[in-house]
């Protein structure tokens, strides 16, 4: 038992999540081949415009069920919108955010672009810390607008129905839609569907999405998931979770490690001395922070209250000894 | 003429500055002392007694007060920190003259220390962070001596974000300034590998640490190493604290020097120490209370801390440098400075601390004026503390070492009674 300990706390956490990455990465896009499917309800960006995909993002199942009329919603059709909740959240409850950082293709994808920038030698931009409180906001009107767009077109909430080519609006202009299936060598979403007007507009929307998309995780790390309405909706229930990252501000020096190596730039982890539970708004739960944290049991990712991964001293030097021969 | 007169004196106060190291070295009883301590006596006299030998070290030196200066900067840049903060009492009196006698002992003796010329033979030039008043109006007057001084300013606070933005820019014009000091580039390998040496001294560091809180080591001999990482080379002073490191272990191992593990445990704070003013650690444990622990600037306040960054570029190594020098600091000179206390309680806990004694220069006026609200956070731990205001010299001997005494055997009986 204290040699498990030992190997977890000297663990090198960046290598297993991309390890852990590439399995999940292939699973959601291949996992077809081998005949599996999962789940149409996961709280990740598993696309279900991927052909050979193992599973899909409950996104789209929301939108297509918000397009029924309120009325419905109380009938049958409200047990479906409810089971596809609770499908969703218990996924959800067993990793917490994790999903982003673990499991996430789109995440996946933006590291790997990551990876590129930072191999040729290109530094990282960053938020100025006022800019990024303000963009955070705009997640968080995305997930509405995705309820309430669909919601309009089984109910008259502008005068008429709207069309139903606003069936899946966020889908219409996710990068998931139109970068994923090209895993499958399906180029077909990489284009502007001209047939209608607001589907010109929509696909048009899209294409200009994953160019951001592309350019802007370039830049910067983990672009797109600062306006992702998954993560909003994960934060909204991040407490029910039974994976939990948890802080004991007594131990903590200030040192700013954790957010030195924070991908996202939370400030909040190093600063808020008081809060246990320190999982913030936009963490994926990389669990770099634990892992840059050089003082015992300061940071620790706890599933069910046991602490799976803590952070130590002697696992701190470990592996800044190891970057160090890296170079 | 004057240059004649002022090397006579520079002449009269290295002899007694020669004396005076010896006089303290002498006071710590050599039959305990592991063998690996050896190498710090040694470094120590060396460095007290043939100042002119840091000359003979093959890089330029660069002096820096207090303990915000990034050194591994310093380092980087192809040069050699040389921290400047020492109290020997002759420097002592002879910055008298040029200081006010209220200033504190550390501030009169870097004064004394530059006009009586030694160190500065290998010191090319020094970086005064903007801390404290004392530390600030010395740089100054360092300056008129003919010595080049930068001022790494420093933010008032460090919680804000425009204090982090003020740092960052002021460490990047040290950085410039540097390098135009040593003509030397500062690259991403060579700060790579400068981070990487102190990363490991403090790995060691911390390990020293963790066999201190077995009161396995002399709280005098602790402060020697820690003042003779002020000036060492780092890979040679880790090695050194390694050794050290292995000897003690193996005396925990054969069960030795531990007993002292039941004697009252002492948390030192307050204004930093400074060889040769050794006296405070010194009758703490001739008293019979080992000093498991420190919150001092010349010691785990200086070594404790390791940055860490996720991208090896030099900007992100830098950014991680800026933060390593001045979020964790709790220099009495920040404020608002929560993170003293919090670090104080935090280091009792850990250290099973039993009592805390709380020193200051007369004239240190930050630290004393923090005095009341630590004594008030101690008390809610139910932790007591012992005040003392001294100077550098051993003329308070008598009076100082008596009350240390009646602290002590205080704390031993409240433990007894438990
Ligand atoms: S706060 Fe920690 S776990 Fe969350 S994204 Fe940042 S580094 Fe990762
Ligand atoms: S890395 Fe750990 S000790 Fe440092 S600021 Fe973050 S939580 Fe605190």
């Amino acid at each position: 038992m204290r040699k498990l300990r030992e190997m977890l706390d000297k663990a090198d956490i960046n290598q297993f999540r991309f390890w852990t990455q590439i399995f999940f990465f292939a699973l959601f896009i291949y996992g077809g081949w081998w005949a599996l499917n999962w789940s149409e309800r996961l709280p990740v960006f598993a696309c279900a415009f991927v052909q050979d995909r193992c599973g899909s993002c409950y996104l789209l199942g929301l939108q297509h069920q918000m397009t029924a009329p309120v009325s419905r919603m109380f009938s049958l059709a409200g047990l479906g919108i409810l089971t596809g909740f609770l499908t969703f959240l218990i996924w959800f409850v067993l990793l917490n955010k994790a999903w982003c950082g673990y499991a996430c293709p789109l995440g996946t994808l933006q590291d790997w672009i990551t990876k590129i920038r930072s191999g040729i030698g290109v530094r990282r931009s960053q938020y100025s810390e006022t800019g990024f409180k303000r963009l955070k906001r705009i997640k968080y009107a995305l997930l509405i607008l995705l309820i309430l767009i669909p919601l309009a077109i089984g109910n008259t909430i502008f005068g008429s129905g709207l069309s139903h080519e606003f069936e899946i609006p966020f889908c219409m202009i996710c990068p998931g839609r139109t970068v994923l299936p090209i895993f499958n060598a399906d180029f077909s979403q990489l284009m502007i569907d001209f047939s209608t007007s607001t589907k010109m507009i929509l696909t048009a929307l899209g294409m200009a999405v994953t160019g951001g998309f592309f350019v802007g995780a370039f830049v910067k790390k983990r672009f797109f998931c600062l306006f992702c309405p998954m993560s909003a909706l994960q934060y909204l229930l991040s407490r029910l979770s039974v994976l939990r990252l948890v802080k004991d501000g007594g131990k903590c020096t200030r040192c700013n490690n954790c957010v030195q190596v924070c991908d996202v730039g939370i400030r909040q982890i190093a600063e808020n001395m008081e809060k246990g539970d320190i999982l913030q708004d936009d963490c994926m739960l990389c669990l770099k922070c634990v892992a840059a944290c050089p003082e015992n049991d300061c940071l620790q990712l706890k599933f069910l209250n046991i602490p799976v991964f803590r952070s130590t001293d002697t696992g701190f030097f470990c592996r800044m000894e190891k970057k160090e021969r890296g170079i | 003429m004057a240059s004649e007169e002022q090397s006579r004196m520079a002449q009269s106060i290295r002899m007694h500055l020669a004396m005076e190291t010896e006089d303290v070295l002498g006071r710590i009883s050599m039959d305990e002392a592991p063998q690996a301590m050896g190498y710090f006596y040694r470094k120590l006299r060396q460095f007290f007694q043939q100042p002119e030998g840091l000359g003979h070290f093959d890089k330029p030196g660069i002096g820096t007060f207090c303990a915000q200066v990034p050194l591994e900067l310093i380092e980087a840049a192809g040069a050699r920190p040389v921290r400047l903060c020492m109290a020997a009492g002759i420097w002592d009196q002879a910055g008298g003259e040029l200081l006010p006698a209220k200033s504190c002992s550390v501030v009169k003796a870097m004064a004394g220390m530059a006009a009586s010329q030694l160190f500065f033979s290998g010191v090319c030039a020094v970086v005064a962070p903007t801390t404290c008043d004392g530390k600030k109006k010395c740089a100054d007057l360092i300056e008129t001596m003919g010595i080049a001084v930068h001022r790494l300013e420093m933010p008032p606070s460090k919680l804000s974000r425009a204090a982090r933005n003020y740092w960052r820019e002021s460490v990047e014009t040290f950085m410039a300034q540097l390098q135009g000091w040593t003509k030397q580039k500062i690259t991403r390998k060579s700060l790579h590998t400068a981070i990487h040496r102190r990363l490991m001294a403090t790995e060691q560091f911390r390990r020293l640490c963790r066999l201190q809180t077995k009161g396995v080591l002399r709280a005098v001999d602790y402060f020697l190493v820690t003042q003779t990482g002020f000036f060492d080379d780092v890979e040679a002073w880790t090695l050194a604290l390694s050794d050290l490191c292995a000897e003690l272990e193996a005396r925990v191992a054969e069960g030795r020097g531990i007993e002292k593990q039941n004697r009252p445990r002492m948390l030192l704070t307050g204004s930093p120490v400074l060889f040769p003013n050794i006296k405070v650690p010194l009758w703490i444990e001739q008293a019979g209370g080992p000093i498991v622990t420190d919150e001092l600037c010349s010691a785990t306040d200086m070594f404790h801390d390791a940055p860490a960054y996720d991208e090896t570029c030099l900007h992100d190594m830098v950014s991680a440098l800026c933060d390593r020098y001045l979020s964790p600091c709790v220099c009495a000179c920040l404020s608002p400075n929560p993170d003293r206390i919090r670090k104080m309680i935090s280091l009792c806990r850990q250290a099973r601390v039993d009592g805390v004694v709380y020193q200051t220069f007369s004239g240190c006026l930050s630290y004393a004026m923090e005095r009341n609200a630590v004594a008030k956070a101690l008390a809610d731990e139910k932790l007591p503390l012992l005040y003392i205001e001294t100077d550098a010299g051993f003329e308070d001997q008598g009076q100082l070492s008596t009350r240390i005494d009646a602290f002590i055997e205080s704390v031993q009986a409240k433990r007894r009674n438990f």
